[in-house]
Order: structure tokens, then C-alpha cells, then sequence
């Protein structure tokens, strides 16, 4: 009798130990898979926030593009083509002499209409920039540039250039396009630098101008003024594709705008073996 | 041989095999778990034919019992790399090699070392629940049933659990004198050892070792 109650009591304190042993790995399972689908959740939340990022970066950039096609219609083309029409309305077919230089002076006209919307074009083509590449779009730009006559361009190149994906080269390129258009309007510099430092781990970018400059502090004070959003896009559109960006500028000092952006090396580092 | 011994060595057998069939691919803690399943089998091989020739076998269980442990150490110490874990582990290493080489002159005495037994079952439990802490605070992207760390932990902490009550219990005066209860309790050990080595023949299956780090992302294969 003894014995079969000592029994009762072995199975059970057995049978308790197995029972918490099967509580505990249920609760393992079951707070693993909450954790894991809380997870999922911010996975999903912060794949959904990027995408609405590039999506918005990229309206930016198209209406961006949208407005220098404008102006640059306006500012350079539209004034060309006046002016080839003022030469072919202001023609006299009395003054035959007259009007040999006024032919040759409208030809002229029209053919840097020409050449500035062949330009145009491909400065804002997104297919010929992911051709060319960003080395040789930087390039372009720079030579149309210092074709202009009024800033002198360098560029730099460190270390054995290669390829980025094509997102971020257009990317950056639109960065630089940015840069270029902020030095030209606001920087009144005469000379502009662009380096390219191509490391296997890291790839550098700094476009770097010997002009006015500006107070970096104002820059946080007027974070909503077109001057700071423009930065801001620009900061937002680094960002998008892993890249740092920077700005240093003083008065007087010109400015220097860098972006490194990694580079994903091959990991062959799996775990510990 | 009765069937019980049969189930036993053929999970034995058999997950060396699926450590054969995957040794090439496996990482370190699975080749760790793959080198125990063959040592463990070569034992228990010799463990039955000694029983056989001699009638008994327990000195030969107790001379290799801290290579066992040795061998589990070394994969949790591989699994989780913690400095306070680290240490945790060497400590008990240390403490169940003194006591083994302190027991050493009663080797060939008849007798189970209880207090080395019930020491390791301790360790090996509380490594397996500080393993599952870690497992359940980080790495989610990989299906819980995908990672071979968690069938090693849980094949650890199942047989350990068993071990404290079986070896806890089995020499208690009511279960020594009981034959049922003895029955019983061999029977959960049973048990436990089929589930032990069908969970680590599993996670050599599944190879997928989770390494845990105490605060960066886990490194998987």
C-alpha cells in the first residue's frame, strides 16, 4: 500500500516535469513566432516607407528635370531662336550684303539652337547617362560647362574606376546635376572640381568649387527655405542609396559637397567555420 | 540485444550517417555534434560488448563520462559567443573535472556518481535555457524549425530535464524498492535518449547553425 502511493507521487512529480517541460517549449514556439511576426511587420513597414521615399525622390527628380528643360528651353534655346528670327524679320532684299552676313549670322543661331537642345537632351536622358556611365556623364557636364566659358572644370580621378548599378548612378548623377546648378546660380566661383575616388570598400564623390561660400549655420535655420530643402532632397536622395553626404562650406571659402557610398563587398564570411 | 537497445543504437547509426552525409557542408558546432554521435556510438558499441564479457560496464560509463561533456561544452561554446557565457562554461568544465578526478579512486566501484550526474544535467539545462533566451530575443528572418540550433538546445533540454528527475529520483529508497517505479523511470530515460539523439540527427539535417553573439545580429549558414 505503501509502496503504490510512493508510486503515485513518482509518476506524478514525472508527469509535473514533463508537463512544465511541454509548457516551456510551447511558450518558447509561440513567443519565437509573435517576436518573429512583430518582426515581419517592421520588415514590411520599413520596405513600404522606402518605397514611398524613391517613389517621391524620384517625382522630385522628374520635376526637377521638368523645370531645367524650362528654363534652359527659356534662358538659352527660346532666346537663340528669337534672336535667329529677329535676324530673318529684320532682312533686307534691297541690301544684298546685308543680307548674306544676316543668313550666315541666323545659320549660326540655329545651329547652337541645335547643339543646345542635342545637349539638353542628353544631359536629362536617363538611358544615355546609364550608357555613358556616371564617369563619363560627370564628364559631359563639365565640358558643356567650361564650354560656357565662364567656370573653369577639373576633374580627378583616384583608383581603378568601376561600374555602380545603374539606380545609384543616376542617382548620383542627378546629385551632381544639382550641385553644378547650386554652384552656378549662387556660388559665383570660376572654378569647379569634381574628385572621384574609386576604393574598393568606399566610393567617393566631391564636387568642390572655389566660390563665395556660405555660413554652414544657416543652412539648419533655414531648413525650410527652398535653399535647405534643396540640400535636403539631396541629403534624402544620398540616403536612399546607402550614400553619406556632406556638406563644409564658409564664407569665402567655396564649398565642398562629398558623398561616400559603400560598396557591398562579396561576403564570404559565413559564421565561424 | 532487446528492443529498446535496438531503437537506441539505430538513432545512433543513423544520425551519423545524415553527419557523414552532410559533413562537408556542416559548420563547426554541427561537426562538434556530428564527432559526439560518433563517440557516443563507439561507447555505447563497447559499452555492450564489456557488459557482455564481464557481466558489467559502469566503471566504463564513469572513466569517459567528462568527454560527453567536454565535447557538449565545446559546441556551446561555439553557438554562443558571450564573454560571461564563455566563462560560465569553462567554470563548469573546471567544477566536473575536479569532481570526476576527485571520485577518480572510486572508478571502478560499482556505484553511479549522482552528484557529477545531477552537477552536468544542472549545467547542460541552464546552458540550454540561456541559449533559448538568446534565441528568442534576436534573429527572426529564420523559421524557428530551420534553425539546427534550436533542435540541439531543445534535444539538450528534454534529455537534461529527464536526467535530473531520473538519476534525482531513481536512487531514492521508495523508487530502490519499487520495481514499477523503477520500470517507469528507465523508461522515461529511454525516452529521453531517443529524443535527444533524433532532435541533434535532425539539426545535422536541417544544418542551419544559428551562432549567437550577446548583443550584434546572429551569423547563420
Amino acid at each position: 500500500m505503501i509502496e503504490s502511493g510512493q508510486i503515485k507521487l513518482f509518476v506524478i512529480i514525472a508527469l509535473l516535469i514533463f508537463i512544465l517541460l511541454v509548457i516551456f517549449i510551447f511558450f518558447f514556439i509561440v513567443l519565437y513566432f509573435k517576436r518573429q511576426l512583430s518582426y515581419k511587420n517592421k520588415i514590411y513597414k520599413f520596405q513600404s516607407q522606402f518605397a514611398q521615399t524613391l517613389l517621391q525622390s524620384q517625382l522630385e527628380i522628374q520635376e526637377q528635370t521638368l523645370n531645367t528643360i524650362s528654363q534652359e528651353i527659356h534662358d538659352n534655346i527660346g532666346q537663340v531662336l528669337s534672336l535667329a528670327k529677329l535676324n530673318l524679320g529684320t532682312m533686307d532684299l534691297q541690301k544684298p550684303d546685308l543680307l548674306q552676313q544676316k543668313i550666315d549670322d541666323s545659320k549660326v543661331l540655329v545651329g547652337k539652337a541645335i547643339q543646345d537642345l542635342r545637349d539638353l537632351s542628353r544631359s536629362i536622358n536617363t538611358d544615355y547617362v546609364q550608357q555613358m556611365g556616371l564617369l563619363r556623364a560627370i564628364e559631359y557636364e563639365l565640358e558643356l560647362l567650361s564650354k560656357a566659358g565662364k567656370h573653369k572644370t577639373i576633374i580627378d580621378i583616384q583608383g581603378a574606376v568601376y561600374r555602380l548599378d545603374n539606380q545609384k548612378e543616376l542617382i548620383l548623377f542627378r546629385i551632381v546635376q544639382e550641385i553644378l546648378n547650386n554652384v552656378i546660380k549662387h556660388a559665383n566661383a570660376s572654378r569647379i572640381t569634381v574628385h572621384l575616388n574609386y576604393r574598393p570598400e568606399l566610393f567617393i564623390l566631391c564636387v568642390e568649387d572655389n566660390g563665395e561660400g556660405f555660413d554652414i549655420s544657416l543652412l539648419k535655420e533655414s531648413e525650410n527655405s527652398k535653399f535647405g530643402i534643396g540640400i535636403k532632397n539631396m541629403h534624402n536622395r544620398a540616403k536612399l542609396i546607402g550614400a553619406e553626404y556632406s556638406i563644409n562650406s564658409s564664407k569665402g571659402n567655396g564649398t565642398q559637397v562629398s558623398i561616400s557610398l559603400p560598396m557591398i563587398l562579396n561576403s564570404t564570411d559565413h559564421a565561424n567555420n | 540485444m532487446n528492443t529498446s537497445l535496438i531503437i537506441y543504437y539505430s538513432i545512433l547509426f543513423f544520425s551519423v550517417l545524415v553527419g557523414v552525409y552532410k559533413f562537408k557542408r556542416l559548420l563547426l558546432a554541427g561537426r562538434i555534434i556530428f564527432y559526439l554521435l560518433c563517440f557516443i556510438l563507439v561507447k555505447e558499441v563497447i559499452s555492450y560488448i564489456i557488459a557482455l564479457k564481464f557481466g558489467f560496464n559502469i566503471w566504463f560509463y564513469k572513466a569517459l563520462s567528462p568527454i560527453d561533456y567536454i565535447i557538449l561544452c565545446c559546441i556551446y561554446y561555439t553557438l554562443y559567443k558571450a564573454k560571461v557565457f564563455h566563462y560560465y562554461v569553462l567554470v563548469s568544465l573546471l567544477v566536473i573535472l575536479g569532481l570526476f578526478i576527485s571520485n577518480l579512486s572510486d572508478i571502478t566501484n560499482q556505484s553511479i556518481d549522482l552528484s557529477i550526474k545531477l552537477l552536468k544535467s544542472f549545467f547542460l539545462v541552464s546552458f540550454s535555457l540561456i541559449l533559448f533566451g538568446r534565441i528568442v530575443s534576436e534573429n527572426y528572418e529564420i523559421r524557428l524549425f530551420k534553425n539546427s540550433s534550436v533542435w540541439f538546445n531543445s534535444g539538450i533540454l528534454i534529455f537534461y530535464v529527464i536526467n535530473i528527475f531520473f538519476w534525482g529520483l531513481f536512487n531514492l529508497p521508495f523508487v530502490e524498492k519499487g520495481e514499477l517505479a523503477k520500470k517507469i523511470s528507465r523508461l522515461v530515460f529511454e525516452y529521453g535518449n531517443y529524443i535527444m539523439y533524433s532532435f541533434f540527427c535532425i539539426s545535422l539535417y536541417v544544418n542551419n547553425f544559428i551562432l549567437y553573439n550577446r548583443t550584434s545580429n546572429s551569423n547563420h549558414d
